[in-house]
């Protein structure tokens, strides 16, 4: 049952290259296809930078289940990776989140990209109003001013 | 530290220029649903006023149906105790975390004078009636709400009665429920419906059923109705695209109403079929997102939950109601109604009078525990909050 491990290099926008087992590579749905349908020992991913790169390596190899010899399967336990994770996006800044984010959308990683995602959903819930909001993410509101005290407005539909 | 985050994007905007780093909004739009619909209600409600783009999502019958998916997928159903006759004291307004459940209970007023509250809630709207003040659906996360007209029943009803003295045997009882099929618009139905004896009104036929049409503003009957008469003063149950009576034949049987084909069928006999069933005594309800039903039968209260596909009954549990009753002051004439299971076998109950406690029985130690005591008369519902309105 001793399985060589399988490792794939990984080269980033930047040509930044990481080397990672298989299985790693596995946790993304977009990568799964990529090596089976092309399966060289290098892969270019030109969406991604190196540095968000290597924060999706980091997540991907700390997810992997680790299949040790005797077919027992061990993964961190669940209270550890979620410690984890806290740490993993507590440390990072809004835009290296949304880089994450559309990294994790194009490579589709599912678990991953709901992490993320919650993170920004956090963030929104915590501000007090919509200007607030557009202030912490950047948006410009299209509203004119009258539509914006009619939209106001109607959010007051409320009872009273 | 929120301005902070502000102040970086706008530092990145001018660094990086033709880079590949991404801001908020050039996300793809399908992700920014899938981070807005993690948001609580209450929020999306208030966030509207973010931008155009924010307020036709929040507002898509599709990205509410979501949104209501994802929420009943991270954590089970709320409780909320719908006070109705007089406002709870502040305090009774913030959510009670139940166990280790994320469940929370919650005390809620509506500004409506309307006393009856249809059973549970469907989508997060709850649905109040009266005969002296017009009926209303109300969506208690967003506060939204719409009345509607009295039914000919209610208007036979308030015609008989003095209805000032606002106490009048009520037999029969309003249900809401939707038509779980998908219009050519995308949305769904919902539906008010009243289903009564004849013979009680001087009316044809064994049973009267009307139907209320939101598109339309108007009630109707529907023909033909139950063809076995109901029992008095259950609340109709709503379950799975249909509302679920209990019938008054010698053997108590389930009697379903398809919301989409609008068609009654007798589904199933009871598990007490063989007793007669008497008013009050017996109860259909949801538990664990299944249609359960249970008899008093002294000294115990048996809870039977139904298999949807085989159509056979299985007993989940069953209470000792000589431990149980004295938690409602001795004073339980109807059967405690079950409110919530939660973590396998934390059974809540509420008494069928308003002012009874909300108690706790843990299935396992057989222990009780009281969980909120009213301090106005109201009913307990489960519940998940939504966007939804009609």
């Amino acid at each position: 049952m001793e399985n060589e491990k399988k490792m794939i290099t990984l080269k980033s926008s930047d040509d930044v290259t990481f080397e990672v087992e298989e299985a790693v590579v596995l946790e993304s749905q977009f990568l799964s296809h990529l090596v089976q349908d092309c399966p060289a020992p290098e892969h270019k991913i030109k969406e991604v930078t190196g540095k968000i790169l290597s924060k999706v390596v980091e997540y991907c190899e700390k997810h992997v289940v680790v299949v040790v010899d005797g077919g027992d399967s061990s993964s961190s336990s669940g209270d550890d990776l979620k410690k984890w994770d806290d740490k993993f996006i507590k440390e990072m800044d809004l835009s290296t989140v949304y880089d994450l984010i559309a990294a994790a959308n194009y490579l589709n990683i599912q678990a991953l990209l709901d992490l993320m995602c919650q993170r920004v959903a956090d963030v929104i819930t915590a501000c007090k109003d919509h200007k607030e909001i557009r202030e912490t993410l950047g948006i410009v509101s299209d509203y004119t001013a009258e539509e914006e005290a009619e939209v106001l407005k109607e959010n007051e539909w409320a009872f009273d | 530290m929120l301005k902070r985050h502000g102040s970086e994007i706008r530092r990145d905007k001018k660094r990086h220029g033709s880079s590949l780093s991404v801001e908020f909004e050039f996300l793809p739009h399908d992700v920014i649903e899938l981070i807005l619909e993690r948001l609580p209600v209450e929020s999306l409600r208030r966030f509207r006023s973010v931008s155009k783009k924010w307020r036709s999502t929040i507002d898509s019958p599709r990205f509410q149906e979501r949104q209501l998916n994802l929420r009943k997928q991270s954590r089970g159903h709320d409780l909320l105790f719908v006070a109705i006759h007089e406002d709870p004291p502040d305090d009774a307004a913030a959510p009670l975390v139940l166990g280790a459940s994320s469940c929370t209970f919650r005390t809620v007023k509506f500004p409506f004078p309307n006393l009856l509250l249809c059973y549970g809630s469907c989508d997060g709207l709850v649905c109040l009636f009266c005969m002296d003040t017009p009926n209303v659906v109300v969506n208690p996360a967003t506060q939204w709400h719409r009345t509607f007209p009295f039914s000919s029943v209610q208007r036979l009803i308030i015609d008989r009665y003095n209805i000032k003295r606002r106490f009048y045997p009520l037999t029969c009882q309003l249900g809401f429920g939707k038509d779980n099929k998908l219009s050519s618009g995308g949305t769904y139905k919902y539906k008010p419906v009243w289903l009564y004896n004849s013979s009680e009104f001087g009316l044809d036929n064994v049973t009267t059923c009307e139907v209320f049409e939101f598109s339309t503003d108007t009630w109707r009957y529907v023909v033909p109705a139950s063809p076995y008469r109901i029992l008095e003063f259950q609340k109709p149950v709503y379950f799975d695209g249909s509302l679920y009576w209990l019938t008054d034949c010698e053997e108590t049987k389930v009697l379903s109403f398809h919301l989409h084909t609008e068609t009654f069928q007798v589904i199933c006999k009871t598990p007490f079929a063989d007793a007669p069933a008497d008013t009050g005594c017996v109860i259909l309800f949801i538990l664990d997102n299944c249609l359960c039903a249970s008899e008093k039968s002294w000294p115990t209260q048996v809870i039977w939950s139904l298999d949807d596909s085989s159509k056979t009954w299985k007993k989940m549990c069953s209470i000792d109601l000589t431990d149980t009753l004295p938690w409602f002051n001795n004073s339980c004439p109807l059967v405690p109604l079950p409110v919530a299971i939660l973590e396998k076998n934390k059974l809540y109950l509420q008494s069928r009078r308003g002012l009874e406690p909300l108690v706790l029985h843990d299935l396992h130690t057989k222990s009780y525990e009281v969980v909120s005591t009213p301090t106005t008369p109201g009913d307990c519902i489960y519940y998940f909050e939504s966007l939804f309105s009609v």
